[in-house]
């Protein structure tokens, strides 16, 4: 992958814009549960939590679908889920520890993210920087994993009140 | 149907019925939305003279048809109702989570009607609405209520409308909150509320939104978005960063507009509170529904007697609850910030009410035994803190007195004191300019239909706008040039020393007017200035992008000014004339001549001759009596108000 998505939930202003433009781009029209990116809400601390796919390294997800149909392709390192294969099963869902793969609200199939074909519309529309699209240096994988542990965090704690 | 959802929800509280109304295509072309269709909605479901705090009143939320599309900053809710700190039009707005919600639910609009027997709270899911019990939630602060929502309904996704204490002690400047910390909360709509027994709206939506061109619409928003990254820069700290410069040079009103100076106020602006520790980020950082700007600032008291945390200080709160209270001390006006949020209480009344009561005890007018027993003194921070909850509770006198807002406490107690009561005569107190310095101000807060505050116009005219609005006449292009910059505004440069045609202050006041009015109507927030809310050719390519419905910003503009007209009308109906076309009594009497005070603006008073000579001229650009300040029966035909301007005539309310 040449870049990566970093999600710092401390910058995120909590304001959702992100799930707006990932839905319109993707289907043309606005539905928050058809976005691939959800911002958890703490709303009494004024806190934001995007959750998403982090199109990991040995996903979870993968050994969990008993059907087969969650794949990483090795060159892009991209996760993906063949709809023709998914049963609806939710068992992904489980087992992803970032909140991350959420159910088509019709389709009853699993979605996830799809990193925009390689130009995420999430990092360009949001303007405080919570969510970049940066080149994948070292130095900024690490600041990657250093977010997503920050958010699993405090995706605990708010899962808690 | 694009951008709208076609639909209004009414809620009869009294006979428990809900029912769907589809938004007429009448209404959608001549009013849009928001605070359009509130108006109208207004106009036709109450009766001349209703009793704000009775069932006849009716309270309406109303949404835009931007929300809930990729246009950014489409967060606002409008809450119209007749207000009962004015016995007047109201209209308030909030922007927080709730709008997007609604919209994604099914719905426009909501009305309530009557009045519920025991206090409830209207549960909307999507298409299952019901009224539930909320006997259990009553007494609750806004916090407590939201998350206790959330908790009972098991959904962290909901959001939550509701009122807190103040709301059900029928507080004449009860606010209406939602996510928490988003305030509507001008004019008593809370008490409205209240009256109706009604705690609190939750929602959930989970359906979508359609847009007729989304092509057309992604160009303009990133147009917009474009311009609106610009503007974030200059925007760090939100609202409250002004303060500081105001302060610096005399001219941020304290001591109940004794003055233009706080020692150490500065302390109250987000940059100092960032410094010293207080703010969760070193910029504004929370942002409402589609808003990645994120204006609000969020504060967290780690320890001491003022530990608390909530979203805030915005620059009026700092003025009303710290500079005009006196009290500098961050930890006490964040803590009173937290207590009007929680506890549902607008800010700028309770801190103006608060100092009037200053003064008034300083004065002798009222004493420990009106105050039981506090030192209610100019910056006495304990005293600040702890009368915000005898207000929002009505406790002791001093609660039941400060929560009827200062024209009526002013009444009751007599004497002088209603020369430094800070409303005007609508009743309604003002927000924190120094009209004595601001000369297009004083108009515009004099005519405001609520009472005399900025949200209806805030004029800041830079030389390029006063050439347009003047319509580009070379002969006035010497003039424009000559417009000092807003900052420089403030200090009175702009009114007195340029000294404008009162003919083109009327033409400024009337072009912020029209556009405030569509911003309000379509559901975009104010803080986009020039990227969409002041730039009427965005949000004509942008409602017709989204809706189908072409139209150009002239149209747009026209049905503006139809909405702001029929609010007069709603006024007008319930009794109003032009002598409540006012402005505070010491912003008209008493000179701005403290220590400090530029020499421009020393002595300088808003005088009621000013005033008027403005008025006269904004009359006549409207087609307004210039004795009544009522609207000539052709000017209403010319909006397409035929039928307003009959029932005002069978009223006997025609010039
Ligand atoms: S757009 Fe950015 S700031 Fe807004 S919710 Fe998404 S990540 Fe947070
Ligand atoms: S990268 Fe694209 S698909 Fe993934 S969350 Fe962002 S907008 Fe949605
Ligand atoms: S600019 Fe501020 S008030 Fe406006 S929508 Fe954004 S966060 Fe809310």
């Amino acid at each position: 992958m040449d870049n990566i998505l970093i999600v710092d939930y401390e910058k995120c202003n909590g304001c959702q814009y992100c799930m707006l433009v990932c839905s319109m781009a993707h289907e043309g029209y606005v539905q928050m549960s058809r976005s691939r990116v959800k911002v958890y809400k703490l709303e009494s601390e004024a806190l934001g939590i995007p959750m998403l796919c982090e199109h990991c390294d040995e996903p979870p997800c993968i050994p969990s679908c008993p059907v087969d149909a969650l794949g990483k392709d090795i060159k892009s390192g991209i996760v993906s889920i063949d709809l023709q294969t998914c049963t609806g099963c939710k068992l992904c869902v489980e087992a992803c520890p970032y909140s991350a793969v959420r159910m088509n609200p019709d389709g009853n199939k699993a979605f996830i993210c799809d990193l925009c074909g390689g130009d995420p519309e999430c990092a360009k529309a949001c303007m405080p920087k919570a969510i970049t699209w940066v080149e994948a240096k070292p130095s900024a994988i690490w600041m990657k994993n250093h977010c997503t542990d920050k958010r699993v965090e405090a995706m605990e704690r708010l899962l808690e009140v | 149907m694009y951008g709208w959802n076609d639909c209004i929800l009414y809620v009869d509280l009294t006979k428990r019925r809900i029912w769907k109304e589809p938004l007429s295509k009448s209404l959608r072309e001549a009013f849009i939305g928001g605070r359009g269709v509130n108006v109208r909605l207004l106009w036709d479901l109450t009766k001349p003279g209703v009793e704000p705090l009775s069932p006849e009143n009716v309270l309406i939320l109303g949404t835009g048809p931007l929300t809930g599309t990729i246009v950014p900053m489409t967060s606002r809710t409008t809450i119209t109702t007749k207000s009962p700190a004015t016995n007047l039009y109201v209209k308030s707005s909030m922007g927080g989570q709730f709008a997007g919600e609604l919209k994604f639910a099914g719905y426009d609009h909501i009305v309530f009607l009557g009045i519920s027997e025991k206090p409830a709270f209207l549960w909307i899911n999507d298409d299952t609405v019901e009224l539930r019990n909320a006997e259990d939630l009553w007494g609750f602060d806004v916090r407590e209520t939201d998350s206790a929502i959330k908790r009972d309904l098991g959904d962290r996704d909901i959001r939550v409308t509701s009122i807190g204490q103040a709301g059900e002690s029928l507080v004449k400047y009860a606010a209406i909150m939602n996510s928490v910390y988003n305030a509507a909360a001008r004019g008593g709509v809370g008490a409205v509320m209240g009256s109706k027994n009604l705690k609190a709206i939750a929602v959930r939506g989970t359906g979508k939104i359609t847009v007729r061109d989304p092509e057309r619409l992604g160009e303009a928003v990133s147009k917009a978005s474009e311009d609106l990254k610009e503007r974030a820069a200059h925007f760090e700290y939100g609202t409250s960063r002004g303060i500081v410069n105001l302060n610096d040079i005399y001219s941020m009103p304290s001591y109940n507009f004794q003055s233009g100076y706080l020692k150490d106020g500065h302390l109250l602006a987000g940059p100092y509170l960032a410094e010293m520790g207080y703010l969760k980020a070193k910029r504004a950082q929370v942002g409402c529904f589609g808003c990645p700007i994120g204006c609000h600032l969020y504060n967290v008291v780690e320890k001491g007697p003022y530990k608390g945390y909530a979203v805030g200080p915005e620059y009026e709160t700092s003025f009303s609850l710290g500079f005009s209270t006196g009290v500098a001390d961050p930890e006490a006006v964040l803590k009173a910030n937290e207590l009007c949020n929680i506890m549902g209480l607008d800010a700028i009344s309770t801190g103006v009410t608060i100092s009037w009561a200053m003064e008034s005890y300083e004065k002798g007018v009222l004493t420990k035994d009106d105050t039981d027993g506090l030192e209610l003194r100019f910056g006495n921070a304990e005293a600040l803190v702890k009368i915000i909850p005898m207000i929002a509770r009505r406790e002791g006198k001093i609660g039941a007195l400060l929560a009827e807002g200062t024209k009526r406490a002013a009444e009751t107690i007599g004497g002088d004191s209603w020369k430094w009561a800070m409303s005007n005569s609508k009743g309604l107190e003002i927000s924190g300019v120094d009209l004595r310095t601001f000369k297009t101000r004083m108009l515009t807060y004099s005519v405001n239909p609520r009472g005399p505050d900025h949200l209806f116009h805030e004029v800041f005219p830079t030389p390029e706008r006063v050439y347009e609005i003047t319509g580009k006449d070379p002969s006035q292009l010497e003039l424009a040039e000559g417009i000092p910059p807003p900052e420089a505004q403030f200090e009175g440069a702009f009114g007195s020393v340029i000294g404008l045609p009162t003919k083109v202050e009327a033409q400024i006041a009337r072009w912020y007017e029209d556009r405030f009015a569509v911003t309000d109507a379509l559901g975009i927030c104010k803080f986009s200035g020039n990227a969409i809310h002041l730039n009427a050719g965005m949000m004509s390519e942008m409602f017709s992008a989204v809706t189908g419905v072409e139209t150009s910003p002239e149209q747009l503009l026209f049905v503006g000014r139809r909405i702001y007209t029929l609010e007069r009308c709603f006024n007008i109906r319930e009794g109003f004339d032009r002598t409540l076309d006012d402005l505070p009594w010491r912003i008209m009497h008493e000179p701005a001549d403290w220590p400090g005070i530029s020499p421009n603006s020393k002595g300088k008073v808003a005088s009621p001759e000013i005033v008027h000579e403005m008025q006269d001229e904004y009359y006549k650009i409207h087609g307004w009596d210039l004795k009544t300040g009522w609207p000539h029966r052709d000017t209403l035909e010319k909006l397409g108000l035929e039928n307003i301007a009959k029932e005002l005539e069978t009223m006997g309310k025609m010039p």
